[in-house]
Formats: C-alpha cells, structure tokens, sequence
C-alpha cells in the first residue's frame, strides 16, 4: 500500500465525537438565541433624535438632582455650626444657695410698648 | 458581534435582520456538518490530543458564526478553515504550559470510537510523531490532497519551505515505518 493510501486509511478513523458535535451546536444555538434577543431589543429602539434627547433629559435631571443635594446638605452644615456649642462655651452651672439672691433681685429690662 | 453591526446599519429594516439571523443558524449548522472533521483532523495532527482539539474546533466555529465571513467558492471556504484552524492550533500551542507537554497523546489512538487497526496505529503515531511544521505538511498534502502551492497559501510559507517539509518528513516516516511504506 503506498504511503498516501495508509495516511488516508489511517486520518479516516478520527472522526469528531457526536457528544462533542451536539454541544457545539448547542452552544451554538444559544449564543445565536442571545444574539437574536438582542437584536429584537435594538429593533424596538427609539429613533436616534428621541433617543439623544432622552440622554440629555437624564442629564439635566441628574445635574439639577446634584444641585439640589448639594444646596441641602449646605445648608444643613451650616444649621449644624448654628447649633453647635463647644464644650468651653457652655455656661457653668451654678449652685442655688450662690446666686439664689441675684436671681431674685436681678431685673431685666422691659421694653416701651 | 457583527449581527449587532449589521443591526445598527441596517435599522431601518428589523424584519430583514431577524431573517438574516435565522439563515446564518441554517448555514452554521450545515458547515458543521460538513467540516467539523476536516477541522478536527488538523487539529489533531497539530496538537496531538483530542482535548485540545474540541477547544480548537469550538473556537473555530465560534469565529465562524462571529464573522459569517463571504466566500468565492467552496474551496476558498475550506482553506478559510484550514487556515484559521491551523492559526488556533498556534495560538493554542504558544502558552508555555502546552510548549513543555509532548506533542504525542497516546490516549488519542484509544478514545476513538472505532479502535485503529495496528497499521493505522503505526501510521498515526509516525506521523504523530514528526516536528509540527512537517506533520502539517504531509496531512494537508497526503490526506486533504492539497498541492505544494496551496499549502504553501494555507501555511503562510514559501513553496520551497513547504516542500522541504514534505520531502524531509516523507523521509521520517520511511524510516520509522521501514520499508513497507516504500
């Protein structure tokens, strides 16, 4: 038998396995069902101009939504600084028996009506 | 990825691109049929295993199907494969952990379906165990029947290197399998 024969009888019996063959085609199937999904999405799309326009909407939307956050939290920072009193600055309490006579005595002036 | 391409050109008219996608499955299907062997031949002959071979034939396909590439003839199609599988095959063969294992698999003359003859057995393993540049050789020239000018197309090398291959690898197997190949 020459030598082209024997290579070709030989190369003959390899052959893909058919378990091999099936879940090629299977994957197959599935990336090209994605595919296809996909491409039903982009089908039912908006016309550029509407789409570009709806970005834009977003944008806006999310720039004024950022301002507002931004203005808010500023000013409950500054309502904070308001309120807040170190610990220095806090008057000491006094005792009763100490100023219990200015307290009494102490007049506070009335404004004119 | 090109479907998502041709999709975008073509948005004007869904119903055509859907129909394109179910044709590409129809055509997909029956190029499997038709080259899956040839594919996992010269894969097999490249890197000697079964395991790197189905990687190999998977990948192919999947470029296949990604590109859904346009062909003159039916042979331009098969070479396109042989190319392509041969590019994998290399691709493949380039990690460091392939390059230090032995080309040859001895399981790949078991895990066949049919179990080689002793001939076949011989043949194969000769063949096998030949340097990558002149298996690729023979195989496209003794077994797909290829000239030494479309190997040379196929392989990306010149017609002298190809036949240089050819000769010295004829000649190693000869002397592997003595002379009852002569």
């Amino acid at each position: 038998m020459s030598l082209r024969k024997q290579i070709k009888h030989a190369y003959h019996q390899i052959h893909v396995p058919e378990d091999v063959t099936e879940r090629l085609k299977q994957e197959l199937y599935q990336k090209d069902f994605q595919e296809e999904e996909f491409s039903d999405i982009f089908q039912e799309e908006e016309p550029a101009q509407f789409r570009f326009g709806k970005y834009f909407g977003f944008l806006a939307a999310a720039v004024v939504m950022g301002v507002g956050i931004g203005i808010a939290a500023s000013g409950m920072m500054q309502q904070r600084e308001n309120v807040f009193q170190p610990a220095a600055t806090v008057p000491v309490q006094v005792t009763a028996t100490e100023n219990a006579a200015e307290e009494t005595t102490e007049t506070y002036p009335v404004p004119d009506a | 990825m090109l479907t998502l391409q041709e999709s975008e050109s073509n948005s004007t008219q869904p119903h055509e691109i859907k129909k394109n996608n179910i044709r590409m499955t129809g055509v997909s299907f029956a190029v499997i049929d038709q080259y899956q062997d040839m594919i996992y031949r010269t894969a097999v002959t490249i890197t000697g295993n079964h395991a790197d071979a189905e990687d190999v034939l998977q990948e192919v396909f999947f470029k296949y199907f990604r590109l859904h590439p346009a062909f003159e003839s039916s042979s331009h199609e098969k070479a396109w494969f042989l190319r392509v599988t041969i590019n994998e095959c290399k691709n493949l063969m380039r990690t460091i952990w392939k390059r230090k294992r032995t080309d040859f698999d001895p399981e790949l003359l078991v895990q066949t379906e049919n179990p080689f003859s002793e001939q076949d057995s011989a043949v194969l393993e000769a063949v096998m165990h030949l340097p990558e540049k002149y298996r690729i050789a023979i195989y496209l020239y003794y077994y797909e029947e290829y000239s030494v000018r479309e190997i040379a197309v196929i392989t990306s090398q010149s017609e002298a290197a190809v036949a240089q291959h050819l000769v010295r690898g004829r000649r190693k197997l000869r002397k592997q399998l003595g002379e009852e190949l002569s």
